[in-house]
């Protein structure tokens, strides 16, 4: 079973596969635990964000519910986690900076690099990021990895409401392209 | 926001509020492009996970993590099929919190379908269980001693490659029983075809009534029964060519175990 695809081993568990439940989690345990500790940066809460994202896969309903129409399943997966991670630390008020404080008092905000590096464990990623332009590492910032709404980001970086999407497509797309390039060469 | 597109950011950040997170989901359903655009934004998030510096989990987590699914699970739904969400009421309750069930819930359905913009219709089985539990605490309130009678509630799910989900509830008094199905989301009808509500116990589906669906695919009734509440397994909903069926020819579209 173990050679199933996500999706087939999805199928099973919609049909409470508890086998096919198990080779998925061994699957995506350290991505996804990874990625969720690097948010919180709290091994017990990153764990909870594990059972919370495998319930609600196990139960296969509301967010648990994926479809082939939703794209590539690991890229839903991670949209998951990531919402449960974000829950996380908003339910335990785990605020990363006060944005409006930040906002008046420019001259005090942390730079990108203080931002980034503030996120220990981060390195390569962090390397990458440093090569896009300021703007662009500090939507990513705001977005990637502090989960900030559209409203939040248009406020701590000075733009207009309106251009957020657009500039933060653009500065994922280029970092993808860079991801992209240093795997092939890892994988090399 | 006013367009839906400009919600993704939010969207993806769980920035919505549950109301606006189930009219973006719903919407999700019905706009390729806004799929698609989802899609495109998920496969851009997901590439700079893979460079995220790896941590280790702690020992012991998948078997924790897994007991825990497993177990809350089990108390949740001791039922062993999926499909089966449905949960028993021991309370006991007279024939007028039944009545009163289903005119409430109708009458609340009916302001829904009639008032409301479509993006409440996504939160609308949600919206339904939330009813139901107002009813029933009415009926709890209506509740008179001497008639007392079980009521079954049970989401019903969709069957293998259809669309839909609904609630059913059962109420009775004496041989009299009431049972009220609410469903949306269903495929639109054509011709003379109805959605069929069928009782079946054991293997033995009983015809309980049908409904047609409006536009978007929403439909329901209240079918009077002549037989006992608690003689039923299974609800389930069928689309029939035409309507007043003795035996289903159509397929299973919503199913309950109750």
């Amino acid at each position: 079973m173990s050679t199933l695809t996500d999706a087939e081993l999805y199928e099973r568990i919609r049909e409470q596969d508890k086998e096919a439940l198990e080779i998925l989690y061994t699957r995506y345990e350290r991505l996804l635990y990874s990625f969720s500790y690097n948010m919180i940066k709290d091994k017990q809460a990153a764990e909870e964000v594990m059972q919370d994202v495998f319930f609600k896969l196990w139960r296969g309903k509301g967010a648990g519910t994926y479809t082939e129409s939703r794209g590539k399943f690991s890229s839903w997966l991670l949209t998951i986690t990531r919402n449960a991670s974000i829950d996380h630390l908003r339910k335990k008020k785990m605020e990363i900076y006060e944005w409006e404080e930040r906002d008046s008092v420019h001259e005090q905000m942390p730079s990108v690099e203080e931002e980034i590096e503030n996120k220990e464990e981060r390195t390569e990623l962090q390397a990458v990021i440093h090569k896009l332009p300021d703007e662009q590492q500090r939507m990513i910032c705001l977005f990637y990895f502090q989960g900030m709404s559209q409203s939040q980001i248009a406020e701590a970086c000075g733009i207009p409401l309106g251009t957020v999407k657009g500039r933060l497509r653009l500065a994922l797309k280029k970092l993808k392209d860079m991801v992209a390039v240093e795997r092939g060469i890892e994988i090399e | 926001m006013n367009n839906k597109h400009d919600a993704i950011l939010d969207y993806l950040n769980n920035q919505l509020s549950d109301r606006d997170r189930e009219a973006f989901e719903y919407e999700l359903k019905h706009d390729k492009e806004l799929r698609e655009e989802l899609q495109e934004w998920e496969e851009l998030m997901e590439e700079p996970a893979w460079l995220l510096q790896t941590v280790d989990p702690p020992a012991g987590m998948k078997e924790r993590v897994l007991g825990s699914v497993f177990a809350e699970d089990k108390q949740e739904s001791p039922a062993p099929k999926a499909v089966f969400t449905g949960k028993k009421k021991n309370k006991r309750y007279g024939l007028i919190g039944g009545l009163l069930a289903a005119g409430l819930l109708l009458s609340v359905g009916a302001n829904v379908f009639v008032a409301t913009q479509l993006q409440q219709v996504a939160s609308q089985n949600e919206q339904l269980e939330e009813e139901l539990t107002s009813v029933e605490t009415a009926m709890e309130e209506q509740q008179e001693s001497g008639t007392a009678s079980p009521v079954v509630t049970a989401n019903l799910e969709p069957a293998e490659d259809t669309a839909g989900t609904g609630i059913a509830t059962l109420a009775e008094s004496g041989n009299q029983a009431e049972l009220l199905v609410q469903a949306q989301e269903l495929d639109g009808l054509e011709g003379n075809e109805v959605y069929q509500v069928w009782l079946i116990e054991g293997e033995s589906p009983i015809p309980a009534g049908s409904f047609t669906t409006d536009a978007d695919g929403r439909g329901g009734s209240v079918f009077s029964l002549t037989e006992s509440a608690q003689n039923w397994d299974a609800i389930a909903v069928t689309r029939e060519p035409q309507p007043d069926n003795e035996l289903p020819e159509g397929e299973v579209v919503l199913q309950a175990e109750i």
